[in-house]
């Protein structure tokens, strides 16, 4: 688009489930490394230096927000999986393909639940993605015994020129948070 | 056959000027009229004006949360119409002059939040009712340059937007195509 800054270039989208009480949970989780997803495909995980600011932003910003960071063997009441998306086709392609495969990206192993499903509202399935993108889903591990099913209650998506940037991902994390005012412990 | 050449500055009126707050210095009209007598003349006229506006950066609420983004919206419009203009007084120094122009508008509308967004072009109704006053020049007085103020009614009513109406002040040329 011409007249755009890089800066102005990226937009901010967060969803959330309007039944969650983020009040309710203390501690929290992330992944260790960053899921990379191409043509709706895990081609691996990585953890490059944008990798670990991106996952280091999220967790200074879950814990300005009075949330506990714990390692995932110890029962954390939140998990946030961590993911690039890239997409090489030329047609529009829906965002609801992310979800349909999330099984593959990010088994329920790895949070310690084998043989659960994940379950996102059908908000979070309306994007279209023709480039890059990065996001972040925050899934309910603490309430997740009840019905073998991990339900995703927050998710962030951060699209546009420069997301990739090294320099720039904190600030960006950032903005995520800052429109996300419910998304606190107290 | 008479040859109009113009620039326009032009501001849009209808629901639009919600997001497109601010004037155009973008735009030109060119026409082609045959002198039916030293009052009437009648012909094509094709315009164009160019409308842009970038909001600030604004966190907007979506059903099920929030989108932070840069919003811009591009707008051109291009009025091809058969129009006529009449003049009042052709033998004064300053000719006054009324004018009216019906066709089609062919006009694009593009959003975009950030970078991402797109366009969509339509064709839709175009009325324009114009009034100015020429100042003839030459050795026959058959050339002009002309000042005049219309409103173009620019129906759209596409993505809830009802019209892309607009008033304009052009400043123009006429020039003979042969004597």
């Amino acid at each position: 688009m011409k007249q755009l800054t890089e800066e102005e270039s990226r937009i901010y989208i967060t969803n959330y489930d309007k039944n969650a009480d983020f009040s309710s949970y203390t501690t929290f989780s992330i992944s260790d490394s960053v899921a990379v997803i191409e043509n709706n495909r895990l081609s691996g995980y990585a953890l490059t230096s944008w990798d670990a600011a991106f996952r280091s932003a999220f967790i200074q910003n879950m814990q300005s927000r009075g949330f506990v960071l714990v390692n995932r063997n110890e029962n954390p009441d939140l998990g946030i999986n961590l993911s690039r998306v890239y997409n090489t086709y030329t047609g529009v392609i829906d965002y609801s393909n992310y979800w349909g495969y999330y099984y593959d990206y990010w088994d329920p192993y790895y949070w310690g639940y084998p043989g659960y499903n994940y379950y996102f509202p059908p908000m979070y399935g309306f994007y279209e993605i023709n480039e890059g993108a990065a996001s972040a889903d925050m899934l309910d591990l603490k309430n997740s015994s009840s019905n073998n099913q991990i339900n995703g209650i927050w998710n962030a998506l951060l699209r546009g020129t420069g997301v990739f940037d090294s320099g720039l991902i904190s600030e960006q994390v950032q903005a995520v948070f800052d429109q996300s005012q419910y998304l606190k412990r107290n | 056959m008479q040859l109009h050449l113009g620039i326009s500055g032009a501001k849009t009126m209808g629901d639009s000027k919600d997001f497109l707050p601010n004037g155009s210095l973008r735009g030109w009209n060119f026409g082609l009229m045959y002198g039916f007598s030293d009052k009437i003349s009648a012909g094509l006229m094709v315009g164009f004006q160019d409308f842009y506006n970038k909001t600030g950066r604004e966190v907007y609420n979506t059903e099920n949360g929030h989108i932070s983004a840069v919003i811009t919206h591009s707008v051109q419009t291009i009025p091809i119409m058969i129009a006529g203009r009449y003049s009042f007084n052709p033998e004064a120094s300053i000719r006054p002059f009324a004018g009216l122009g019906i066709g089609g508008n062919l006009v694009s509308f593009g959003e975009y939040l950030g970078q991402f967004g797109g366009s969509d072009t339509k064709i839709k109704l175009a009325i324009r009712p114009e009034a100015g006053m020429a100042y003839p020049f030459g050795r026959f007085k058959d050339n002009a340059v002309w000042l005049a103020a219309s409103y173009s009614y620019l129906p759209y009513n596409e993505f809830d937007i009802k019209d892309f109406s607009q008033g304009a002040i052009s400043l123009g040329i006429t020039l003979p195509m042969r004597r």
